[in-house]
């Protein structure tokens, strides 16, 4: 059995939780993602040659590894969902504030408790909401290349986007509700 | 130029200044009244949480190097070379 050249090795294995890190994003279940990131290290591995070293791995692995994604998942991706208008996303999610401001915890997001939390709320979006947040806010990708990459209109990417996020506040303010780390101010009058 | 907004405009365009999405007037427009109203600078805060959150989901050390080990012995299987 031979191994991988140190060179392979010390470059691309830098960004491997980064890498988790999105592949847990893109998918519902932590094996899948572990799969995707066997399967983006072969792919990477069979094509190092092309690579360039010191050019950018993380870019890189991303690439191979979002590409791999929306090619198992063109038909999920593709279902038809209903997009609603941006701004009253964000104008739900400035009601959320004034509640979390009122309730006295509006640095909920920040707090240990949740951490965990995040993962499991962003696994239960929708997959063509889920993709858009994994490539936007783990990826780094802006609006017009995460349009791109998945064939939509920016402005759905926007809708996606911002549902996405309302959807998040929405589920972690309510696990934190349920599992006593807030309480509400109404509680106590 | 820095045009004046009010809340609701930026709050319309809260999520697009947070993800860098703006023209740099439009950001400078922004920055202006947030660097005066601390009700929307307070909500940008609340919302640049949730994205910080989310960009650094937790993943635990070891089950980095469990994957580490896992890809290395895929890679020194027989049959994978690198082309």
């Amino acid at each position: 059995m031979s191994q991988p050249p140190d060179t392979f090795v010390d470059e691309m294995m830098a960004p491997l939780e980064a890498l988790m890190r999105f592949a847990r994003s893109l998918t519902r279940d932590p094996a899948d993602a572990d799969d995707l990131v066997q399967e983006t290290y072969l792919r990477a591995f069979r094509s190092w040659s092309t690579y360039q070293p010191g050019t950018g791995a993380r870019q890189w692995l991303f690439t191979i590894c979002r590409n791999a994604y929306l090619r198992a998942s063109r038909r999920s991706l593709r279902m038809v969902t209903v997009e609603d208008d941006a701004e009253l996303n964000v104008l739900a999610s400035v009601g959320l504030h004034v509640a979390a401001q009122s309730g006295g915890y509006d640095d909920i997001f920040d707090r240990a408790e949740l951490r965990a939390a995040i993962s499991t709320a962003v696994a239960k979006l929708p997959d063509a909401h889920r993709v858009v947040v994994a490539m936007i806010d783990v990826e780094g990708r802006s609006y017009a290349e995460t349009a791109d990459a998945l064939e939509i209109p920016v402005g759905t990417v926007r809708s996606r986007l911002f549902r996405a996020r309302r959807i998040l506040q929405e589920d972690l303010i309510e696990f934190a509700r349920d599992a006593g780390v807030v309480r509400d101010v109404e509680e106590f009058t | 130029m820095i045009e004046t907004l009010d809340c609701l405009a930026v709050v319309r365009q809260l999520w697009d200044y947070l993800d860098d999405e703006l023209s740099p007037e439009r950001w400078a427009s922004v920055e202006a009244h947030l660097s005066t109203c601390s009700g929307c600078h307070e909500h940008v805060v609340f919302c640049r949480s949730l994205v910080q959150g989310i960009e650094s989901m937790p993943i635990d050390p070891s089950e980095v190097a469990a994957m580490r080990k896992r890809i290395e012995a895929v890679l020194a299987g027989p049959g994978e070379t690198p082309t």
